[in-house]
């Protein structure tokens, strides 16, 4: 979905939540729920995401007849996921529960090692061709899908959060960084550590056919 | 002059994603001029950014049919509890 086609579905879909519509009530679940938990779960960690997610859901009811559109409805939704899980990494804090969002989750994947470079920053063992790079031709193998959603299910979570918002919802930077209280740059890297992870595994693919 | 690695680990992500400041642009147009090594890895790093973003969502902790829809009807109750005590309902 490309940002403006859901900012106008988002625009339609608060128009039937203020008009209390129950099929937009099962829309907005269906479509952010899950995002929504990705947030508060770079935020929090997952024990308490799940939470954090169904307190803010309650926020957007109660607040939901005074949203004044200032931001899509989206991102709305996110940035109350973020302060609800903010607010309980807060209360964490003082039983010893910090978890803060950082790039330093260790490279793991094969780009980064340092074998793939000579001391001049040269490629040791460069880039293999790969025969098929089109989004449809690798999707189209099962076994491809399988191993994506399993890379992308191991991803940290500030990795993952980034990656939802900025690829899957096409928030804009701005956004993202308000909502993760990241710096532009800790964004970029954690998008680039997040595609270079990606990269590493259908690298490998390409070469053996397998995950 | 920008070496490969500095290509692929500081730069990649920013060249697709149009945030390069000018200069670091120019440079990594002159550095893929020559080294087909990074022109490919680059082709490819793109096509990347290209399967994430026609890969529409993480395939994963998806709730069931009925969580969503336990979840929604609960919402739209507090939603319409809260509308008929404002009017006075």
């Amino acid at each position: 979905m490309t940002d403006s086609a859901s900012s106008n579905s988002d625009t339609e879909l608060l128009t039937r939540l203020l008009a209390g519509e129950k099929a937009a009530f099962d829309l907005v679940v269906r479509r952010y729920h899950e995002p929504m938990k990705r947030v508060a779960m770079a935020i929090v960690g997952e024990a308490q995401a799940e939470e954090a997610v169904q307190e803010a859901w309650l926020t957007v009811i109660r607040r939901l007849s005074t949203f004044e559109g200032r931001s899509s409805l989206r991102t709305w939704l996110f940035t109350v996921v973020a302060n609800e899980a903010k607010s309980r990494l807060r209360k964490g804090r003082f039983s010893g529960g910090k978890r803060e969002v950082s790039i330093e989750d260790g490279p793991g994947d094969g780009l980064f090692d340092s074998q793939r470079w000579k001391s001049d920053g040269h490629w040791a063992q460069p880039p293999t061709q790969w025969h098929d790079s089109s989004p449809e031709a690798l999707l189209s193998f099962e076994v491809f899908r399988k191993c994506l959603d399993m890379t992308l299910a191991i991803l940290p979570e500030d990795q993952k959060a980034v990656l939802t918002l900025r690829e899957f919802q096409g928030l804009d930077v701005e956004a993202i960084c308000n909502i993760l209280d990241i710096s532009a740059s800790n964004m970029r890297v954690l998008m680039h550590r997040a595609r270079m992870k990606v990269y590493a595994m259908v690298e490998h693919f390409e070469e053996t056919g397998k995950c | 002059m920008l070496s490969c690695k500095e290509l692929a680990h500081q730069h990649a992500s920013d060249y697709l994603d149009g945030q390069l400041s000018p200069r670091t642009r120019l440079a990594m147009s002159f550095h893929l001029a020559l080294c087909t090594n990074c022109r490919r890895f680059l082709k490819q790093f793109r096509a990347v950014r290209q399967l994430l973003q026609s890969r529409s969502e993480l395939q994963v902790d998806e709730k069931t049919e009925s969580e969503v829809q336990d979840l929604a009807a609960r919402l739209h109750d507090s939603y319409r509890q809260q509308k008929n005590n404002s009017s006075g309902l």
